[in-house]
């Protein structure tokens, strides 16, 4: 039964990150031949993936929302064949445009999933002491 | 009003999303290391898909290759896992997160030169 809700999750949630994924490539599209849209859909997509995949969130229930906004919607809403296919394509116009995606893409991506999981380090961290003495 | 690309991307990615689930099940099941293969393996996979159906698909029938394209191959392909996957790896080891993240990007680029090539 947890299986299927997870499978629902997940499918709903892949719907929902493809069509922010098609809202904001639709809506700014690239900055000439720079595929602006697809790198910023992927930093921003691992910042909140950080986010979601800290301890505090996974110990949250339901687990098939932590998997539908993580695996689904994120999963869904970052891309990683349209980034190859970009950067083939612009290697062949502009290289150095190209390498400069590749390292942004490679740089930029791990550091904001870092920032979201030094987000929410941070944040728990704050909240950690006034929750343990209500509980105590 | 929703347009016919976004709900075509739309669809497209619900079904790319869930193969990517399955997908990493079945992988992480078989693989039991550290190296994140499931994310590793349908990231390239995913690639080479986009590429063939950019080859077959993208002049002679744009809709089938927006469902398939942006959408199957967009939702099933994920950017963020391998970011935090990266991350995840670089605590306990900096040079497997380091060869997963350069291989990714590097080979990812091969596959999708190799699959223009090939078409």
């Amino acid at each position: 039964m947890q299986e299927w809700k997870r499978i629902a999750a997940v499918f709903l949630g892949g719907a929902i990150g493809g069509l922010l994924r098609a809202l904001i490539s639709e809506g700014m599209g690239g900055w000439g031949k720079f595929p602006i849209d697809v790198l910023l859909i992927n930093i921003t997509g691992s910042f909140l993936l950080g986010v979601i995949q800290h301890t505090a969130f996974r110990r949250i229930r339901p687990d098939w929302l932590v998997v539908g906004l993580g695996t689904g919607v994120m999963g869904g809403f970052t891309t990683f064949s349209t980034f190859a296919e970009g950067s083939l394509h612009l290697f062949s116009q502009a290289p150095v445009l190209a390498f400069t995606y590749i390292l942004a893409s490679g740089l930029c991506g791990p550091v904001a999933a870092f920032g979201g999981k030094w987000l929410m380090a941070t944040l728990t961290q704050a909240t950690k002491r006034p929750t343990e003495e209500v509980s105590a | 009003m929703i347009g016919t690309t976004l709900w075509l991307t739309t669809c497209g990615s619900a079904f790319g999303a869930l193969a990517r689930y399955e997908v990493g099940r079945l992988v992480g099941g078989y693989a039991r290391s550290a190296f994140p293969w499931g994310t590793w393996l349908i990231n390239m996979l995913g690639t080479a898909l986009l590429g063939i159906f950019a080859g077959l698909f993208a002049v002679s029938a744009p809709s089938l290759f927006i469902v398939l394209g942006a959408g199957f191959c967009g939702g099933f392909t994920t950017f963020s896992a391998l970011s935090v996957d990266t991350i995840t790896l670089f605590r306990t080891n900096r040079m497997l997160a380091l060869v997963y993240l350069v291989s990714s990007l590097g080979l990812g680029l091969v596959v999708a030169w190799l699959v223009q090539l090939w078409l």
